[in-house]
């Protein structure tokens, strides 16, 4: 019989977590240690999203928000940053245990919400230099009036 | 908490097993870890001099240029400039010949570097990037090549090693945590300042540093502000000072005979926040009665010379006290400021001193003998203002920061350069009522850099920045989670104006504030109208319009 996909992994939980883990450090520039800052606090944050995966009344949002915003200042292009919830979904079809795989569609969808905020942090990093930019030209211009 | 940011000591011996040369895996397995590619990318290169600017201060090799470039342009001779360059100063400073000749591999300071931390790189490791300059000392000054095996190699000097330089050397903010824990003492900040220098001489460089130099030479501050500017930016202070709180300060410039020289960082006169720092000065002084004044031509704390090479920081340097001469003061009392601080801490006496003109600095109002600064004759701001406190002899009210919820960011500079722990945390919590601290092996002497310092505060730099500055802005997260601390006070110019963009960032409602800004709306002033706004203008609490009991 086929089995809900979030009951399995919620009982594969700590294996999955572990994986995934290991998989999205690994994708980190520099080969980075898993003590490293960095990694330690993706990893507190797959934790916390691996839970919102499978069930829906916890907020997705917030652990998204905090690991694309790491991800989206490190060395490596978008398509990769944004491919972790694509490696989730291989991890869940290889457990040895038979289940439909809608899995798919609630990870499309975390996946989609994962590129908004991405887009929203890069913005931000911009708007930051922009408003940088900006002060400098306006003292610039208080010395030019004076 | 405690070990959230230090690597167990068998993951860091894995770690740096794994990274040490002839080990790395993958496509680079059996290559030298300096065969790792270096690749300039948007964000992680400052914007190289411009010519104008090069050709002002005489430097080498003015052009049009940029890190991506395949070729660089370096000038016919590079390498024996290199070389001349390295071998000067091996002879002239013996702190650099004995950083690149002690260095026992220990490992210890690998994981204590803010960029290390936050980017993984291993060439950000301090004992990696002083390798790079190593590798290349052992192979042209040294016999030792052939004896040292595994972990130290040499190489030839290339225009790639160049390369490396410029990046590694630019992610360095010369910070110091690393030597805190070096066994053998190495400050790789001071190989940093060295590598700096050398690329200077081939016109390797950075804008963001170089620009404040050429101006520092000409009028003698980063912002190239002349002296009726300078003078105008703070009467407009002291005009919004009047607004807010009813009372005219009245500071003096070039004033012949004042008992004291107060001189702080331009960005405390031109930068937001600082200019709200600058009104606590002038609220201070003037609730003391002191008599100072400023100098509109040692318009300048801050010293990007020494960012660049000795020779420049030796000049920008000289203008303190050339200044304090001509006015006739008896000593100077410096502002909030970090790498200001290193200098005048460290160097400046014997670059620029002994200034016996001055006077041993004395406090007029409470009489106590800063024998710290008898060889300097530079009083800290910070310590000047906890003695004031310490004698009661300022009216302050603490609750007029209730709107605050306080943590405190030790500079680098004032803190590991100076050893100054105790003092601003003395002041801020006389004049606040809710103050955190961060994480212990964030602060103090172990306190983590803000990620844009020694010159890398520019906006092309912000990926990096943003990299670097993760450790700082992880140690924040954990007050603000914790105790709901909303306000991140400091003692630096440069801090004053990279963490506005790193809190904005990683900590999204963290405003950035000088200690002597809440000193200012502290100070109960006298004849002062009653203050229901603080000095950047946001209502106080519990001061509100129609609340008569304040
Ligand atoms: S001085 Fe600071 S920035 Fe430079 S290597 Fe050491 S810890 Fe890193
Ligand atoms: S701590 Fe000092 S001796 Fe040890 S590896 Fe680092 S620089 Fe070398």
């Amino acid at each position: 019989m086929t089995r809900a996909w979030e009951q399995i992994v919620k009982e594969n939980r700590n294996v999955l977590l572990e994986r995934w883990t290991s998989s999205v450090v690994a994708m980190l520039p520099g080969g980075m240690s898993h003590g490293s800052l960095v990694a330690a606090a993706i990893a507190e944050e797959l934790g916390v999203l691996l839970d919102a995966v499978t069930d829906r009344s916890m907020q997705a949002a917030e652990p998204i928000m905090r690991i694309t915003r790491i991800l989206a200042v490190q060395d490596i292009p978008p398509s990769k940053s944004l491919s972790i919830l694509f490696m989730l979904k291989g991890m869940i079809e290889e457990l040895p245990v038979e289940c439909d795989h809608p899995c798919r569609d609630r990870l499309e969808e975390l996946t989609l919400q994962a590129f908004d905020s991405y887009m929203k942090h890069r913005e931000t990093i911009c708007q930051i230099k922009y408003d940088e930019g900006r002060r400098k030209m306006h003292m610039a211009l208080r010395r030019a009036e004076a | 908490m405690s070990n959230k940011y230090a690597l167990k000591p068998d993951e860091l011996k894995k770690e740096f097993e794994q990274k040490k040369p002839r080990l790395l895996k993958g496509e680079f397995a059996g290559k030298d870890w300096w065969d790792l590619p270096v690749e300039f990318r948007d964000g992680n290169w400052c914007f190289p001099a411009k010519p104008e600017v090069l050709d002002e201060l005489h430097f080498a090799n003015p052009r049009k240029w940029a890190a991506t470039d395949k070729d660089w342009q370096l000038p016919a001779g590079w390498e024996k400039t290199i070389r001349d360059g390295m071998k000067d100063r091996l002879k002239r400073f013996r702190s650099f010949k004995v950083f690149m000749d002690s260095c026992v591999r220990c490992g210890a300071c690998a994981d204590k570097c803010h960029f290390f931390l936050g980017t993984g790189d291993p060439k950000n490791m301090p004992v990696l990037r002083a390798e790079l300059v190593r590798s290349v000392y052992r192979n042209d000054f040294t016999g030792l090549a052939k004896i040292l095996k595994d972990f130290s190699g040499s190489r030839t000097l290339t225009q790639d090693v160049i390369k490396e330089w410029h990046m590694y050397f630019h992610q360095c903010t010369e910070c110091r945590r690393c030597s805190v824990f070096c066994p053998m003492g190495i400050d790789t900040a001071e190989i940093t300042m060295m590598v700096r220098e050398l690329l200077n001489l081939i016109g390797v460089n950075n804008n963001w540093i170089l620009a404040p130099v050429a101006n520092c030479n000409r009028t003698g501050n980063h912002l190239g502000i002349e002296p009726h500017t300078f003078e105008q930016n703070i009467m407009s202070m002291v005009d919004d000072i009047e607004d807010l709180t009813g009372v005219r300060v009245n500071p003096t410039f070039n004033r012949k005979g004042a008992e004291i020289l107060f001189i702080t960082p331009s960005g405390d006169v031109f930068g937001d926040p600082g200019v709200y720092t600058m009104m606590g000065y002038l609220l201070l002084f003037h609730h003391i009665g002191l008599d100072y004044t400023i100098s509109t031509y040692a318009s300048e704390g801050g010293n990007f010379g020494m960012f660049t090479s000795n020779e420049m920081m030796k000049k920008i340097n000289a203008k303190m006290y050339h200044e304090a001469k001509r006015l006739g003061v008896k000593w100077i009392l410096g502002g909030e400021c970090g790498h200001m601080w290193r200098v005048v801490h460290q160097y400046m006496n014997t670059m620029n001193g002994p200034a016996d003109f001055l006077k041993e600095p004395v406090s007029p109002i409470t009489g106590t003998k800063f024998t710290n600064a008898k060889a300097t004759k530079m009083v800290h701001i910070a310590e000047f203002t906890a003695d004031l406190i310490k004698h009661g002899k300022l009216k302050l009210d603490p609750k007029r920061n209730d709107h605050l919820r306080t943590t405190f960011h030790d500079s680098c500079n004032v803190a590991r350069g100076m050893g100054m722990f105790e003092e601003p945390r003395y002041v801020l919590n006389k004049v606040c009522n809710v103050f955190h601290e961060m994480p212990e092996n964030t602060i103090r002497e172990q306190t983590f850099c803000c990620g844009s310092g020694s010159g890398l505060n520019a906006e092309e730099f912000m990926d990096t920045r943003m990299r670097g500055g993760f450790p700082r802005a992880s140690a924040v997260a954990h007050v603000r989670e914790k105790h709901k601390v909303d306000s991140l006070v400091t003692i630096c110019a440069i801090d004053r104006a990279s963490l506005p963009a790193l809190m904005r960032y990683w900590n999204p409602g963290v405003t950035v504030y000088g200690l002597h800004e809440l000193v200012g709306n502290a100070l109960i002033m006298d004849g002062e109208k009653k203050r229901t706004e603080d000095l950047r203008e946001n209502p106080m609490a519990g001061f509100e319009e129609d609340d008569d009991d304040e």
